[in-house]
């Protein structure tokens, strides 16, 4: 697990630049995680982040995923360091 | 046997929520830092990439920013670029001349930083992992490991050249564990491990189990410290442990449930 700053640069970047795939988020009150891969061409994730179907395959994965954790606000805080 | 896969991500969710909710003295983080200060723990992710070169010229392309170019530096070939915004590292590294891996990246490590790598790779294999590949220089060694699935036998990890190739052909990403040699003698010596205030990047690994209870267990077993014990809190069935470097592992029910009258959360 990784905290982001802001997840609208973060995973645009890793699904654009670096090929993976968000194949699962959650929202919570003051925070939220995505759960990214790289997945194989043959593998083509279907699955719509967030839904019930995406969380059954996230916790069932024999994969290793990339879990990025976002504070809601430190997108909009200009002092938040990184 | 018990099957473990490891997941650096995998964790959090609804269950964290309610340990947050159920600990006190949780301070929610306060700022991002990407790693590799002084005394970090946390190094970098890592892609692997048929050609560094191209690869790299593409991003830079594309507006990103890059600590280390394939061309710099003595290692080439090399590469580090840096992400948007938080300026986490991210390793670029030529994988195996015949890994049949057709996309253009794969996400290959996560690396950290270890004190003593006798105990961490002791800590990691009791979680089912392997080491797959070590590999010393003068100064530091890099050991490689892998929850690798059921019948998958990887070659010895220091057989050299036939475990690289083992590792460079993987799509599947590693624990790479840094050891910088005298660390291990030093009684005070520490790594931050990410979750310290001003420190917050990385936070933990995660790691699939079939049977927490169990696992968690066999981690008492072997002397290990938790951070929230498998039936503390709100959550049952759900553990964060302390590696020997204070990393926090993640143990956590395959299916995503918490005990066994639990719903799936994902109903």
């Amino acid at each position: 697990m990784l905290r982001v700053k802001d997840p609208s640069v973060t995973i645009p970047e890793l699904t654009g630049k670096y090929g993976m795939t968000l194949l699962d988020r959650y929202d919570f009150d003051s925070f939220s995680l995505y759960f990214l891969a790289s997945i194989r061409e043959s593998e083509r994730y279907t699955l719509t982040p967030g839904s019930n179907e995406a969380h059954r395959y996230l916790w069932t994965t024999s994969g290793v995923t990339l879990e990025l954790t976002h504070n809601h606000g430190t997108e909009n805080d200009s002092s938040y360091q990184v | 046997m018990m099957q473990i896969f490891p997941t650096q991500p995998q964790s959090d969710s609804i269950l964290t929520t309610l340990f947050k909710q159920s600990t006190p003295h949780f301070k929610p983080p306060t700022q991002v830092h990407p790693g590799n200060e002084d005394g970090d723990g946390f190094g970098h992710i890592a892609f692997n990439t048929d050609d560094v070169y191209k690869s790299s010229a593409k991003l830079l392309d594309a507006g990103i920013d890059f600590k280390k170019k394939p061309d710099e530096g003595r290692m080439k070939g090399l590469a580090f670029a840096y992400s948007h915004t938080d300026k986490y590292w991210i390793e670029l590294v030529k994988r195996g001349e015949n890994s049949g891996i057709k996309e253009e990246f794969n996400l290959s490590q996560t690396m950290l930083r270890v004190k003593d790598p006798v105990q961490s790779i002791a800590f990691y294999e009791s979680l089912g992992m392997t080491k797959v590949y070590e590999h010393k220089f003068d100064s530091f060694a890099l050991y490689f490991l892998a929850s690798l699935p059921e019948g998958v036998v990887a070659p010895p990890a220091d057989s050299g050249d036939e475990a690289r190739t083992f590792i460079k052909n993987m799509h599947s990403p590693l624990l790479e564990l840094t050891h910088n040699f005298g660390t291990e003698e030093n009684a005070d010596f520490t790594h931050f491990n990410g979750n310290e205030e001003g420190r917050q990047g990385f936070g933990h690994l995660g790691f699939l189990v079939d049977d927490v209870e169990l696992a968690c267990a066999d981690l008492v077993h072997n002397g290990c410290v938790f951070k929230k014990e498998p039936n503390a809190g709100t959550m049952k069935g759900l553990a964060f442990v302390l590696d020997p470097d204070g990393y926090s592992v993640e143990i956590i029910k395959r299916g995503g449930y918490d005990d066994d009258n639990a719903q799936p959360f994902y109903y």
